[in-house]
């Protein structure tokens, strides 16, 4: 079973792209955080427990209480106490430059992928691992 | 003896001798009686006024001789026995002819002639000067008319800070203008019984400029008598003469209230094109974050539905099409309306009764207001109408108010209070609560921005905010926030002139 942590606030989108998902690997665990801040206290409290951490997170930007960038800069901090390694990718509907260049200057950022997640791209990703 | 001109200085000479126009005029019965008054002083026949032109020598007035010129070159000197010339100077050194007298047998001169000759070839520089006031006239009214036809005001001062002119740039009136000449600025002001400071501000820039030997610049702002400002680029400069003694002082100023409203224009302009440009910024990000989320959701929803064959399952995905459609409607509706505010210069104004107005929004949020059981306190006291649209008050009043109600604290009871306070010819509204607050350190920058939420709550989409500051601008007002987290916000509004009778 391969872990996957959907951060996003947006419901519809969270819907389907788990439906994405399943429909391409049904050995898939998805996980759904509404906002960095549920997002980052799991991840504090599951640290330790290889089982429960995710192989990849789906990372979203603009959401309530705690955005993206503020989680990244939390989850940068927290990464080299995790029991094992994971991948983070950042998906946006935000198609500024801007935010694609910051990006690329946060190491734990895999890539910027711009919304939707389509299947080809998860397959890639999830058979990367 | 002869005494020829020096040949130095030979353009200098011949300039100032041109310059006299007398080469080739007629005779003259002033200079005429020159050469006799020579010849009787001289006791001598022939006597001569004679000019050197740069190659012959000419005659302008003679006795005992009959030619008019003569060969620059030739010796007419040489043919006589007694011969004594007796040269004709102008500007100190040039020498541009000569008084001659000469006899056919040899003699000397004694003292008491040659001062006489001396005195007649003096005589002759007034009298050559004396023609020139018909020169000096048209060049004076050629700069006279140059001077008070210029757009520009010209004065120049002696070395003691008086007038020696003013054009009528400078003054305009005829009596003012001559009275100031000889006086000062401080003998001006008292005449035209005027504030002093604009002397001593003159008389220290006259001091500068005397004693540091240098031109200085500067503008200056003034109100003319319809209450329109004008502004002046103003110079002064020094004068010198030969030896390098400070003599007098010009001053210049020229109106640039055009060119300075044009500048003062242009700046505006750039501002609002500054404005424009992050509107234009924010507006990409709106198109991205609010209109491609709901559009992509779309998309993807669309694809299932077309692949989905269990008819449940396309009716579970049609059902969730609607409130991406509703947002989306909701989203490019308050764009809409976002732009035509601002394009709306003409939108009207109204005088509004403040409470009237929270009344009505608060009948809109009658059902809000007492689920949240919210206690609201109004004081309009101070300031109980203003001037503003109808529709924009409105929506100030309900998106404050129902943002407060949207995020209140879940551990005490709602309590607003809605202000206004009159200040120096414009209105604050404040409208304060004890809600979950903001951390402003953080969120600053995107309070006002359209799409941007801080709280987990089902109806935030951000837009109310970005619609109040949207309006509120197009007014020429202000609106910011004062916020602690989980203590609560004070929203403030500034509605600009609002001078009225009540």
């Amino acid at each position: 079973m391969k872990k996957v942590y959907l951060i996003d606030d947006d419901e519809i989108y969270v819907f389907l792209t788990k439906k994405t998902i399943l429909k391409v690997r049904q050995d898939v665990e998805v996980e759904v955080f509404c906002d960095g801040l549920q997002a980052i206290t799991h991840l504090k409290a599951v640290k330790d427990q290889p089982d429960l951490l995710p192989d990849v997170i789906f990372l979203d930007l603009n959401m309530p209480v705690m955005d993206g960038w503020d989680f990244l800069k939390e989850y940068q901090e927290l990464v080299p106490a995790f029991a094992r390694k994971n991948e983070l990718y950042i998906v946006s509907s935000s198609i500024s430059p801007h935010e694609m260049e910051h990006s690329k200057s946060i190491p734990v950022v895999s890539e910027f992928i711009i919304k939707p997640l389509v299947k080809e791209k998860f397959l890639e990703i999830i058979e990367g691992l | 003896m002869i005494n020829l001109p020096s040949l130095n200085n030979e353009a200098d000479r011949i300039d100032a001798l041109y310059v006299l126009e007398i080469l080739d005029t007629g005779e003259e019965e002033e200079f005429d009686n020159i050469v006799k008054l020579a010849s009787i002083i001289s006791q001598a026949p022939v006597s001569a006024l004679t000019f050197v032109d740069a190659d012959r020598i000419w005659y302008k007035a003679k006795v005992g001789v009959t030619c008019t010129e003569t060969p620059r070159n030739s010796d007419a000197a040489g043919n006589y026995p007694f011969f004594v010339a007796i040269p004709i100077v102008v500007n100190k050194h040039l020498v541009i002819g000569h008084l001659s007298v000469a006899g056919y047998e040899a003699a000397t001169l004694t003292q008491e002639q040659h001062k006489g000759l001396a005195l007649l070839a003096q005589q002759v520089v007034t009298l050559l000067q004396m023609r020139m006031p018909v020169i000096n006239n048209s060049i004076k009214e050629f700069y006279e008319s140059i001077l008070n036809n210029i757009p520009t005001d010209i004065v120049v001062f002696d070395a003691d800070h008086k007038y020696l002119f003013a054009n009528p740039g400078a003054i305009k009136n005829d009596e003012f203008r001559k009275f100031i000449i000889g006086k000062d600025d401080f003998e001006y002001a008292a005449y035209r019984n005027r504030d002093l400071k604009i002397a001593e501000q003159r008389r220290a820039q006259f001091l500068e400029v005397k004693n540091s030997g240098k031109a200085i610049g500067w503008e200056e702002s003034q109100t003319d008598p319809d209450g329109n400002i004008i502004t002046f680029l103003r110079r002064m400069f020094p004068m010198h003469d030969e030896q390098g003694n400070f003599v007098m002082v010009i001053g210049f100023g020229i109106d640039i209230s055009e060119r300075k409203a044009l500048e003062e224009k242009q700046t505006l302009i750039m501002e609002q094109l500054a404005i424009q440009n992050t509107q234009l910024i924010d507006f990409c990000n709106v198109v991205s974050h609010n209109l491609r989320g709901p559009l992509i959701n779309m998309a993807m929803l669309a694809e299932f539905i077309q692949e989905s064959e269990d008819v449940e399952e396309q009716k579970l995905l049609v059902s969730k099409l609607e409130p991406v459609i509703e947002s989306l409607k909701s989203t490019f509706n308050e764009l809409v309306e976002s732009i035509q505010i601002r394009q709306d210069h003409t939108v009207k104004s109204d005088n509004l009764n403040l409470a009237t107005c929270l009344q009505e929004a608060l009948d809109g949020l009658v059902v809000e207001i007492q689920k949240a059981e919210a206690k609201i306190s109004v004081d309009f006291e101070d300031a109980p109408a203003i001037i503003y649209p109808h529709k924009y008050l409105a929506s100030i009043f309900y998106n404050l108010i129902s943002n407060a109600i949207k995020y209140q604290s879940p551990h005490r009871t709602l309590s607003l209070n809605l202000a206004s306070k009159f200040r120096e010819g414009n209105i604050v509204l404040t409208v304060q609560d004890n809600g979950l607050g903001i951390d402003l350190v953080k969120h600053k920058d995107n309070i006002f921005k359209i799409g941007k939420v801080f709280h987990r709550h089902p109806d935030a989409k951000g837009l109310g905010l970005f619609m109040t500051k949207t309006q509120v601008e197009a007014m020429g007002g202000r609106i910011w926030v004062e916020s602690l987290p989980d203590e609560g916000s004070t929203f403030s509004v500034e509605f600009v002139n609002q001078n009225m009778n009540w």
